[in-house]
C-alpha cells in the first residue's frame, strides 16, 4: 500500500495520471517547473521513510509505465504536453535506481541527472508563451528562422531530455542497463525501446517546430548573452556528467 | 611522446574550429568560417602525420585522459581512416565555401561540420567502447541535422528523420554488444578486451550463449543499419535532399562505417563460427538488391542512392569472407569515386546544358531509345573471355603475391564470380559495339589485368599494413572458412547463376511465343516489384502509421493524462 502512495510521486500508470492532471491544471509554467522538480524529491523521501526491501515487480510496473508515456508522447503536438509525458516516463525509471541499490543516497546524483534537464523545459515553453502570445497553441512551425538562438537552445535542451551523449542521462541510462542486464534482460530490452521512442518522440517534435517558412525573424529571440549563458551552462552540464561518469556507468 | 600530441589535436581542432565559428556565426560572411577551413587543413595535415608514423612502424598506442573511457587509439587501422575521413572533410569544407554561400544557416553548416568530423575521428581513434558509442550515437544526430540543414524543405526533414531513426535503431545492438563485454571484462579499454578474449575465447553470456559470437552479431547487426543493408537500407536513397556537400561526405566517410566496425572488432570475430557467414549472406542479398534497384531508377538521385546500398553490399560481403582489409580498401575507394561524383555534380549539370555529351551509339539507343541493337557478339567467346581470362589472371596474380594465397581466401573467389556475372550482364544487355572486336577483346584483357591484379597486390598491402600479426589473418581467414562441400556446392550455384544469367541475356529479346506472353509478362510483373521498391519502404510507413494511431488512440482513451 505504502508503495501506491510512492507510486504517486514516482509516477505508475494508472497513478502517474494524477500528476499529468495537476500538470495540466496548473497555468503557470514556472510552477509547473517547481512541481516537476519537487513531485519525484517527494517520492524518494517517501521511499527512504517507509525503507524495507521493494518487491521487484515494481521494476516491470516502473518500466511498462515509462513505456507507455514514451509511447503516448510520439504523437504530442504540443510542447507542455510533450514535457510531462516526458518527464512521467523519465520519473518512473527512478524506479529502477531505487530497486538497484540500499543506499538511496546513490540514487539522487543519477536521478537528478536524468530528470533536471526535463524539469527545466517549462521555462522554455513560458519563453514561447511570452514570444507567440494567445495565437501560440503549443508548437510554432518555422521556428528556426524566427527565432535561431531560441531554436538553438530548445534542440539543445531536448537533445538533453532525451539522453544523447554527452548529458548526464546518457551515462544514467548506460549504468542502468550496464546493472539490469544480467539481473532481468528483458527489462533491459525495455529500457532500450524507452530510449528508441524518446528519440522519434524528440525527433517528431523538433520536425514540428523547426520544419516551415516562418513568417518574419522575431525581435523576441533570446539575446546572444542570454544564449551563451544557456549554452554554457548545457555545456557545464556535459562536463558533470563526464566528471562523474565514472561513478554513473 | 608525439603520437599522445598529434592524436588528440588531431580529434579536437576541428571541434575548437566548429566552436569558433559557431560563435562567429552572427555575422554570416566568408571570414567567419575561415576558422572552419583551417582547422579542416589542419586536421587533415595532423592526420597525415600520424599515417606517415604508422606506415614507418610506430608502435600501437593507447592516449588516454585517466579516465574509465575517453582514450584515443593509434594503430594503423586509425590513422588509415582518420587520414581518408579528414581528407574528404578538408575537401567538402572547401568546396562547401562557396557552394553554401547562398544558403541559410551559412555558419551553422560548417559549425556541424565540424562536430562531424570530429565524432567521425573520434569513431576511428576511439580507443575504448564508450568513446566508440558516442562517436558512434553523436554521427547519427549530427546526420539528421546535416541533411535537415533547409529548415524549409519537410522532405528533408522526414527523410533525415528515417535516418536517424534507422541509426538510433542500429546503436542499440552495438550497446548491448558493449555492456556485455564490459560485464565479461570489466573493462572498456578496447586493448584489454581482445586480449582477455585471446586468453579465453570459449565465455559464455546471457542465457549461457557463447560471448564472442553473440557480441559480434550484434556488432554486425550495428554496422548493417549504418551501412545500408537490406532491410535497413530504405533511408539511404531518400536522404538526396540535404545539401550536395553532406551527401558527398556520408556517402565516403558515414555510411561505410559499418566496414570500419567490423575491422575494428576483428580480433573478435576471428573467435567467432557463424557471425561472418551470416554477414556475407547479408551482404551478398544486399549487394543483389542494391544494384537492381539502381537499375530501376529513373531519379538519378535515387539511382546513386541505390548504387552505394549496393558497394556496401559488397563491402559486407567482403568482411563476410575474411577479406577484411580489402573491405577497408572498398570503402576508401567507394567513399573517393562516391564523393568526386557528388562535389563534381554541379559542374557537370551546368555543362549538360549546353552538351548532354550522350555518345549516339547503341549503348544510347538501347538505354535512352529501348531499341536493341542490331550485331550481337558471339556469345561463346564473351563467355570465354569473362570466365577463363581473369580465372587465368587471378591464378597468376595470387601465384605471385603468395603461394597460399589461393588457398586461404578460397571464399574470395566467390566474389569473383560475382564479379564476372556482373561484367557479362553489361556485355549482354548493352551489346557494346562489336564491329571493333578486337579493341573490346584487349580493353577487357586490360581491365581486368589492372582490376584483378590490383586487387591481389592491394589486398596483401592492406593485409600486412592493418594486420601485420599474422596469426589474426589467418584467425580471419579461418573464421570466414567453410566447408570444402559448402564451398563446392557455392561455386555450382553460382556457375548455375552466372549460365542462367547468360541464357537470359541471350533470349532476353527472344520474339518467341513463349517469350512474349509468359516471360514478358514475368518480367512486367518484376519491374512493377522493383518500381514499388519490394514495398518495403511503404511497409515501414504503415508500420509507423499504425503505431502513431495506436498512441492516438491511447493518448484519447486516456484523455491525454
Amino acid at each position: 500500500m505504502a508503495y501506491l502512495l510512492i507510486g504517486i510521486f514516482l509516477p505508475l500508470f494508472p497513478l502517474s495520471m494524477l500528476f499529468n492532471g495537476l500538470n495540466a491544471a496548473i497555468k503557470s509554467n514556472r510552477q509547473r517547473m517547481l512541481l516537476m522538480l519537487v513531485w519525484p524529491l517527494t517520492g524518494v523521501l517517501l521511499f527512504v521513510n517507509i525503507g524495507g526491501e521493494p518487491p521487484q515487480w515494481l521494476g516491470i510496473w516502473a518500466i511498462s509505465t515509462a513505456l507507455l508515456y514514451a509511447f503516448r508522447s510520439l504523437v504530442i503536438k504540443d510542447l507542455g504536453i510533450w514535457v510531462a509525458y516526458i518527464w512521467t516516463s523519465t520519473a518512473a525509471l527512478i524506479w529502477l535506481l531505487l530497486l538497484s541499490t540500499d543506499d538511496v543516497r546513490q540514487v539522487l546524483l543519477p536521478a537528478v541527472m536524468l530528470l533536471l534537464p526535463v524539469s527545466l523545459m517549462p521555462l522554455l515553453t513560458a519563453y514561447l508563451n511570452k514570444s507567440f502570445g494567445g495565437s501560440y497553441a503549443g508548437a510554432v512551425s518555422g521556428l528556426l528562422k524566427q527565432m535561431p538562438r531560441m531554436t538553438l537552445l530548445l534542440v539543445a535542451a531536448l537533445l538533453a531530455a532525451i539522453a544523447t551523449p554527452l548529458f548526464p542521462g546518457f551515462f544514467v541510462m548506460l549504468g542502468m542497463l550496464n546493472q539490469w542486464l544480467d539481473v532481468l534482460p528483458w527489462l533491459s530490452l525495455g529500457l532500450l525501446l524507452i530510449w528508441l521512442l524518446w528519440s522519434w518522440s524528440g525527433l517528431r517534435l523538433l520536425q514540428l517546430f523547426v520544419v516551415g517558412q516562418g513568417e518574419h525573424r522575431s525581435q523576441d529571440d533570446l539575446s546572444q548573452p542570454l544564449l551563451l549563458t544557456a549554452v554554457s551552462s548545457l555545456g557545464l552540464w556535459c562536463l558533470l556528467g563526464i566528471w562523474f561518469s565514472g561513478s554513473l556507468l | 611522446m608525439l603520437v599522445e600530441t598529434l592524436l588528440p589535436l588531431m580529434v579536437f581542432t576541428p571541434l575548437a574550429g566548429a566552436v569558433m565559428t559557431r560563435i562567429l556565426a552572427s555575422r554570416e560572411n566568408l571570414h567567419n568560417i575561415a576558422f572552419s577551413i583551417a582547422s579542416s587543413v589542419l586536421t587533415f595535415v595532423l592526420s597525415a602525420a600520424l599515417l606517415l608514423m604508422a606506415l614507418l612502424d610506430a608502435p600501437q598506442r593507447v592516449v588516454d585522459a585517466g579516465l574509465a573511457w575517453g582514450s584515443l587509439l593509434f594503430d594503423p587501422l586509425s590513422s588509415l581512416m582518420a587520414f581518408v575521413i579528414a581528407g574528404i572533410s578538408m575537401l567538402v569544407h572547401i568546396y562547401s565555401r562557396r557552394y553554401m554561400l547562398e544558403e541559410s544557416g551559412y555558419g551553422r553548416f560548417f559549425s556541424l561540420l565540424g562536430l562531424m568530423t570530429s565524432s567521425l575521428l573520434l569513431m576511428v581513434t576511439a580507443g575504448d567502447l564508450i568513446s566508440l558509442l558516442i562517436a558512434w550515437h553523436l554521427i547519427g544526430i549530427l546526420l539528421y541535422f546535416l541533411l535537415s540543414h533547409d529548415s524549409s524543405n519537410p522532405e528533408a526533414h522526414r527523410f533525415a528523420g528515417w535516418t536517424l531513426l534507422t541509426y538510433r535503431f542500429g546503436d542499440l545492438p552495438l550497446l548491448i554488444a558493449f555492456l556485455l563485454l564490459f560485464q565479461a571484462f570489466d573493462t572498456w579499454s578496447m586493448q584489454d578486451i581482445f586480449k582477455r578474449l585471446q586468453d579465453n575465447p570459449e565465455l559464455t553470456t546471457l542465457f549461457g550463449l557463447p560471448l564472442a559470437e553473440t557480441v559480434a552479431a550484434l556488432i554486425a547487426l550495428s554496422a548493417f543499419a549504418r551501412s545500408a543493408q537490406f532491410f535497413l537500407h530504405t533511408w539511404l536513397p531518400y536522404s538526396m535532399s540535404g545539401p550536395t556537400p553532406v551527401s558527398a561526405l556520408m556517402h565516403a566517410g558515414i555510411v561505410n562505417a559499418g566496414g570500419f566496425l567490423i575491422n575494428r572488432f576483428a580480433p573478435l570475430f576471428l573467435h567467432t563460427d557463424m557471425v561472418l557467414h551470416w554477414v556475407f549472406i547479408v551482404g551478398l542479398t544486399t549487394a543483389i538488391i542494391g544494384s537492381v534497384l539502381m537499375l530501376a531508377q529513373n531519379d538519378i538521385k535515387k539511382a546513386l542512392g541505390y548504387s552505394t546500398m549496393g558497394q556496401m553490399g559488397f563491402m559486407i560481403m567482403e568482411c563476410g569472407v575474411g577479406a577484411f582489409s580489402l573491405a577497408i580498401y572498398h570503402l576508401i575507394a567507394h567513399g573517393l569515386f562516391k564523393g568526386t561524383l557528388f562535389l563534381s555534380a554541379g559542374s557537370v549539370i551546368n555543362q549538360a546544358r549546353d552538351n548532354d555529351g550522350v555518345p549516339k551509339d547503341d549503348l544510347y539507343t538501347f538505354v535512352v531509345e529501348k531499341r536493341p541493337a542490331q550485331l550481337r557478339k558471339p556469345w561463346l567467346v564473351m563467355a570465354l573471355l569473362t570466365l577463363i581470362v581473369p580465372i587465368i589472371i587471378l591464378t597468376v596474380a595470387h601465384w605471385l603475391v603468395a603461394a597460399d594465397y589461393f588457398h586461404q581466401q578460397g571464399a574470395v573467389v566467390l566474389l569473383f564470380f560475382g564479379w564476372v556475372t556482373g561484367a557479362q550482364l553489361i556485355f549482354a544487355t548493352y551489346r557494346m559495339r562489336s564491329q571493333n572486336i578486337w579493341r573490346l577483346m584487349g580493353l577487357m584483357l586490360m581491365s581486368f589485368t589492372i582490376v584483378i591484379v590490383g586487387y591481389a597486390f592491394i589486398s596483401h598491402a592492406f593485409d600486412i599494413f592493418l594486420y601485420p600479426d599474422a596469426v589474426i589473418r589467418e584467425g580471419i581467414h579461418a573464421a570466414a572458412g567453410i566447408d570444402i562441400f559448402w564451398f563446392d556446392m557455392l561455386v555450382l550455384m553460382v556457375t548455375l547463376v552466372v549460365v542462367i544469367g547468360w541464357l537470359a541475356a541471350y533470349y532476353a529479346d527472344s520474339r518467341s511465343q513463349f517469350m512474349q506472353h509468359h516471360i514478358a509478362s514475368l518480367r512486367q510483373r518484376f519491374y512493377s516489384l522493383l518500381a514499388a521498391e519490394f514495398f518495403i519502404a511503404a511497409f515501414y510507413r504503415r508500420l509507423s502509421n499504425l503505431l502513431l494511431q495506436s498512441a492516438n488512440r491511447l493518448n484519447v482513451m486516456l484523455k491525454w493524462y
